[in-house]
């Protein structure tokens, strides 16, 4: 499989991921809240805060996954935009630095929360503590791969410009 | 290190990376984390602290009012408010730009980010306006300026993470919604009419049968 098939392949496992994060919190928390407004005499479910918590971290950081892949983190391009084209590759990779020492930061400092995290049972559903401590580091490492491949596109001079798709999403 | 230096730092690392590029999320935790090591705190904080500040029950309203807010613009819900609007202050000085104002008080509303009003009206607004003859730098302004009452007019997405952070009741910034929404609504009204007075920018016929159809 080549490196494009690769990415492919990646990026359409992170939109269905990303979509099921998503869609999984809009369910949970509507049930939550028919059951609690209307059922509540008949009916709890405990589990639902919880989950539902746990579903709005992982869409949180799954989402600075994405965001990270497509380029689109909020920046100030006051300065950028000023530069010549050698400073803005000089800014470029300074980004890409700082992205990458922050991450590689919450890794290493978050690895023993994160392995603890897989034998910790959480309160509500005595799931693995992974459902909330997971997330950061799991999307850090997703993140972290996205960095570097950005960063290789933009040095690689036969390689196709990177395609940031249209902003069709008003939001 | 003195306080005085520390912040120092954390401002200016932040500030001072931000601006040169560097995505604003990553400006802050790196001068956070830098300074945390300055104060000798184990940097094992920045990663507790950036999950449990998103584990909050109140702060699953954030991905609800975005998905509200392109519900409307999506189903159309955006389209008839500009219709209602249109009718009820489109025969005003200054026509399309008074019915963004209108627009975006109904939507501030319901959909409480300041961004996705601004791209929700954005999208149906501006190329009408442009098609009635507006300047095109004229239109983007009133938009931008139209929609920072989204904020401002609960329930926002400011005010959700303003209650939660500080342990209060939404309610509490709900009740006191009123003042903003009389102050500025007639504020971004008032700023509206002198333009469409001096430039030849089209007004909408007084409606006749369609004010009660719209309402």
């Amino acid at each position: 499989m080549s490196a494009e098939a690769c990415a492919a392949f990646l990026r359409r496992v992170e939109d269905t991921v990303g979509l099921f994060l998503f869609g999984a919190m809009l369910i949970v928390v509507l049930t939550q809240v028919f059951v609690r407004f209307l059922l509540y005499e008949w009916l709890q479910i405990a589990w639902a805060d919880e989950i539902g918590r746990a579903l709005l971290v992982w869409s949180s950081f799954w989402g600075a996954v994405l965001v990270t892949r497509e380029s689109r983190h909020i920046t100030v391009d006051l300065l950028y935009d000023a530069v010549p084209a050698p400073a803005q590759l000089a800014l470029r990779i300074l980004g890409d630095l700082v992205l990458a020492t922050f991450l590689l930061l919450v890794l290493s400092m978050g690895r023993p929360i994160f392995l603890d995290s897989l034998r910790r049972p959480s309160p509500a559903t005595g799931l693995p503590f992974f459902i909330f401590d997971g997330a950061l580091w799991v999307s850090s490492a997703l993140m972290i791969v996205h960095v570097v491949v950005n960063a290789a596109r933009r040095w690689r001079p036969s390689a196709a410009p990177t395609v940031v798709p249209a902003v069709t999403d008003p939001l | 290190m003195s306080k005085a230096a520390l912040i120092t730092i954390l401002f200016a690392g932040t500030f001072g990376l931000a601006a040169l590029r560097v995505p604003i999320a990553f400006a802050m935790g790196l001068a956070s984390a830098v300074v945390l090591y300055l104060m000798q705190i184990p940097l094992s904080v920045v990663y507790v602290k950036m999950t449990a500040t998103v584990d909050s029950w109140p702060f699953l309203a954030i991905p609800f009012f975005l998905l509200a807010g392109n519900l409307m613009t999506v189903g159309g819900i955006t389209t008839r408010l500009v219709d209602l609007a249109d009718v009820l202050v489109g025969w005003i000085a200054g026509g399309l730009s008074q019915v963004v104002v209108v627009v975006e008080m109904i939507l501030s509303g319901m959909t409480g980010s300041e961004i996705g009003d601004a791209a929700a009206l954005g999208s149906v607004l501006v190329p009408a306006m442009k098609r009635s003859g507006y300047a095109a730098n004229y239109a983007a302004t009133i938009v931008a300026a139209a929609a920072t009452m989204g904020p401002i007019i609960p329930p926002s997405i400011a005010f959700v993470i303003y209650a939660a952070i500080n342990d209060l009741s939404h309610r509490s910034t709900v009740s006191r919604r009123h003042r903003p929404r009389r102050r500025d609504g007639p504020a971004a009204h008032g700023h509206a009419i002198p333009h469409g007075e001096e430039a030849p920018w089209p007004r909408q016929p007084w409606p006749t049968r369609q004010r009660p159809c719209a309402a």
